[in-house]
């Protein structure tokens, strides 16, 4: 179940993206599975076929979905293949995220095990 | 004539009865086709807006109706049913466009015209299951469109051994009551009609699949649950009036083949069966038609049709950069094309086009 908010600031394409990606992770999409088609995503929602590729795309260029011609966009299995780039934005975001949180006054300890919870929720073992 | 006078006063009072019960049966958070949250349609200048609407409809439709049976014990004309059901549907409209406007202009100066919360859920799993329904009922469809097939090969197989003059029309007796002159338009001009009506039907099955329901964030498994059991209860019902349809449409080549029409009784289990299906679609739509979860505004998912400015008159949604072909309307049950999507114009164009065109070839064979 993705959950999109047109009041927010994040743009449509980018909030469909990480949808999807905590869903696969949470194992609410499972691999071999078939997302719904660009156009019935779009219909859906209610926004350009263009911005649902958009996802699509990037999704795909990330390893996390394959597209098939007759199936349309499939769940790729894990773990993926990560790609230098793809690590090295990894640990950007993860030092991004650490630089905001020191500066928002959180301690080592509070900052991981607030990492663990997540790591939990969003289905890891 | 007696009967004549009963059916016609029949269809006038379905008719008004039909527009005196559409907010009634419309979605939630709608009124008169404004968007107004469900807690605040319970204010007491809205109900009598709603009271009025309903006392002129009343007014419009007594007074037409002694009008027309008034004219109709003089002369019995079905030019003149036609002109005084036209003239009574363009009254209502006007009343239903001066309740919108009233409304609209209430909503801007007393509720917030900014919608509040814009959360959309998508259900993967939801739409697969519609998308595999939507396959078979589309599969279902095809059945009426054989039937078309198989009487227009059943004319053309035996057209150069009709007689000159072919029975046109039956009357409630079963006896011929209108003749026509033998070509090409006489006798295919049905089989135009029948092939349109299920193509026709076809298409709104399938894009009544493909359009967005809304659910309640509070009641996600329910609504979700209640939007599929809609759908499909939607497609069944759509699928038995097309097949209704067809078999009706088929009795004109049986008729020109054998010289006569089907038995009285099985004509009357044909329309019966027509008024149980249309009863059935009215009783799915006012049960399950998006109106089950009274919701408040933090529960309700959001849906582009929301927005007041895609409506014209409440009526008709333009909206160019929607993907969807057809929306719910808002007042009424049922659908709505999106006109502002390029096929969308085609069909609103195009059924323009063929109901004159049918109306023009009707005139043409009759002559």
């Amino acid at each position: 179940m993705f959950e999109l908010d047109f009041n927010s600031e994040k743009p449509i394409y980018l909030q469909l993206y990480e949808e999807i990606i905590i869903g696969i992770s949470k194992k609410e999409l499972h691999y071999g599975q078939s997302l719904p088609s660009v156009r019935a995503m779009a219909e859906e929602i209610g926004i350009n076929l263009h911005t649902v590729n958009k996802t699509y795309n990037l999704l795909k260029e990330e390893g996390y979905i394959a597209m098939d011609r007759r199936k349309g966009a499939i769940i790729n299995p894990f773990p993926i293949e990560v790609k230098d780039t793809q690590h090295e934005e990894w640990t950007h975001t993860l030092k991004l995220l650490a630089a905001k949180s020191i500066l928002q006054g959180m301690d080592e300890k509070t900052f991981l095990d607030s990492c663990k919870m997540a790591y939990k929720q969003t289905g890891g073992e | 004539m007696t009967a004549n006078i009963l059916l016609f006063g029949f269809v006038f009072t379905l008719i008004y009865m039909s527009i005196l019960f559409s907010q009634t049966l419309s979605k939630k958070n709608t009124f008169f086709g404004v968007f107004i949250e469900e807690k605040d349609k319970k204010a007491k200048d809205l109900l009598q807006f709603k009271q009025h609407f309903q006392i002129r409809i009343t007014i419009i439709y007594i007074l037409s109706l002694a009008s027309l049976l008034f004219y109709f014990s003089i002369n019995e004309n079905s030019l003149l049913l036609l002109l005084h059901i036209f003239l009574s549907l363009i009254l209502y409209f006007f009343i239903y466009l001066r309740t919108h406007q009233q409304i609209k202009r209430y909503k801007d100066q007393h509720f917030s015209t900014e919608i509040a919360n814009k959360k959309v859920i998508i259900n993967p799993t939801f739409i697969e299951e519609r998308n595999k329904w939507k396959t078979i009922f589309t599969l279902l469809s095809c059945i009426p469109l054989l039937i078309a097939c198989f009487s227009c090969l059943t004319l053309i197989v035996h057209y150069p051994s009709l007689p000159n003059e072919i029975p046109m029309h039956f009357n409630i007796a079963g006896e011929v009551d209108h003749y026509a002159q033998k070509s090409v338009l006489s006798v295919f001009q049905i089989s135009f009609l029948h092939f349109l009506i299920s193509i026709l039907f076809l298409f709104i099955t399938r894009w009544s699949f493909q359009s967005r329901v809304q659910l309640d964030l509070e009641h996600i498994e329910q609504s979700t649950t209640d939007a599929m059991r809609y759908l499909k209860l939607v497609g069944l019902n759509f699928f038995i009036l097309n097949l209704l349809i067809s078999v009706l449409f088929g009795i004109f080549p049986y008729s020109i083949l054998t010289g006569h029409i089907p038995s009285a009784k099985i004509m009357m289990i044909l329309i019966v069966l027509l008024f149980v299906n249309v009863g059935s679609l009215i009783a799915v739509y006012a049960h399950y038609g998006q109106r089950k979860f009274l919701s408040t505004p933090e529960s309700r998912t959001y849906s582009l049709e929301d927005e007041d400015r895609y409506w014209l008159w409440g009526v008709f949604y333009n909206n160019p950069d929607d993907p969807a072909i057809m929306v719910q309307k808002r007042f009424g049950v049922g659908w709505t094309i999106n006109i502002g999507h390029s096929t969308g114009k085609i069909i609103l164009i195009g059924t323009l086009i063929f109901t004159f065109l049918a109306i023009f070839m009707g005139f043409l064979a009759n002559k």
